[in-house]
């Protein structure tokens, strides 16, 4: 049997206990960084990110907080603060797309990708410190393995395209 | 594979999902701690932010516009979180998507300068606690406890009033503390 594709029966947990658990641990993480992104794609939508300036506010509080040479001011001036409202959209739809793809193992890859786009470019715009480090690891494992098929809808997205091959 | 429509249509129940659940009254920056001492429109101050407070006895809280040149008062410069208190803000973020209230405290180091007569002493390491209920920030180094109100911006030492602070603009603040350590190495 693959590891790609645990059968989840007796015999194969008890042939690779090891491997199990890892996959148990790794479908955990998963639905622990996907219900925190979908809390966070929420509330976003419910304080007002996609139709107030307060992105835009927010961008601009946090040129007060950094230093005037740094890198992060260019990204916000330039690129984050004109293009507040598509951003808003952006992060808070990529959240969600993201917190859905993982939760459900629905396109898990892409979904992980998108989450890690998301995270690169808060840190490029000056949002970044040592909680970011978990954050980078966790896509970065969920963009290695297809744990999609291991639990979740691209397994069955799997089985189909197969049968159509 | 899931048909492109499915995706839609699956995205789109997410959205009205997000809209109608009645997950989260947080709104940035809470009314009731607004204008107090370290906290901005957004929250508490951010995690690897700094901050450069000054006190001196005075009546009032002080409002210079950069490092006094003369005088006697105390420097604090409040220093980004250590790391592991950066990792704790995972839990932290995410608590404050279900509650309004934002967590009450954290600790971050702080440098302590004492200056008597624009003579700068050497600086000593300490841990400040940062709370919002009670409105506290509280220093402790070498057998003083200080304790600085959020809301008056009122200093007290080992409990007796001293004097009040105020916020530095922080970029000026960090040269002049650099300029000082510089001169006295």
């Amino acid at each position: 049997m693959s590891a790609r594709q645990p059968p989840w029966s007796a015999a194969w947990i008890r042939q690779h206990p090891l491997r199990f658990l890892g996959i148990v641990l790794h479908l955990v993480l998963r639905t622990l960084f996907a219900i925190f992104w979908l809390a966070a794609g929420v509330n976003k939508i419910v304080t007002g990110w996609l139709h107030t300036d307060l992105v835009e506010r927010y961008f601009n509080y946090r040129l007060t907080e950094l230093h005037p040479d740094s890198f992060a001011v260019w990204y916000l001036e330039t690129l984050a603060i004109p293009l507040y409202l598509p951003i808003a959209w952006v992060v808070t739809l990529g959240e969600l797309y993201s917190a859905v793809g993982l939760l459900l193992g629905w396109t898990t890859r892409r979904s992980a990708f998108v989450a890690f786009f998301l995270l690169f470019n808060f840190a490029l715009g000056g949002y970044y410190d040592a909680s970011l480090i978990p954050f980078f690891l966790l896509v970065f494992l969920f963009m290695a393995y297809p744990s999609g098929e291991w639990l979740g809808m691209d397994r069955s997205r799997k089985h189909r395209a197969a049968r159509a091959a | 594979m899931l048909a492109p429509r499915h995706g839609q249509r699956l995205i789109l129940a997410c959205l009205l999902f997000a809209y109608w659940l009645p997950l989260s009254q947080a709104q940035p920056g809470n009314d009731r701690n607004q204008g107090l001492l370290l906290f901005g429109e957004f929250g508490e101050l951010c995690t690897m932010c700094e901050a450069v407070l000054m006190c001196e006895e005075s009546l009032a809280a002080p409002e210079y516009a950069a490092v006094p040149v003369s005088g006697d008062f105390t420097l604090y410069h409040v220093q980004a979180r250590s790391f592991w208190s950066q990792i704790a803000t995972i839990w932290e973020w995410f608590i404050a998507n279900f509650q309004e209230e934002p967590i009450s405290g954290h600790q971050r180091p702080v440098r302590v300068f004492e200056v008597a007569s624009a003579v700068w002493g050497s600086p000593q390491a300490a841990e400040l606690q940062m709370e919002l209920e009670p409105a506290l920030l509280s220093i402790r180094a070498t057998g003083t406890v200080t304790t600085i109100d959020r809301r008056t911006h009122q200093r007290f030492l080992n409990g007796a009033a001293s004097g009040y602070c105020q916020r530095l603009p922080l970029w000026d603040a960090l040269d002049a503390i650099e300029h000082r350590e510089a001169a006295g190495k």
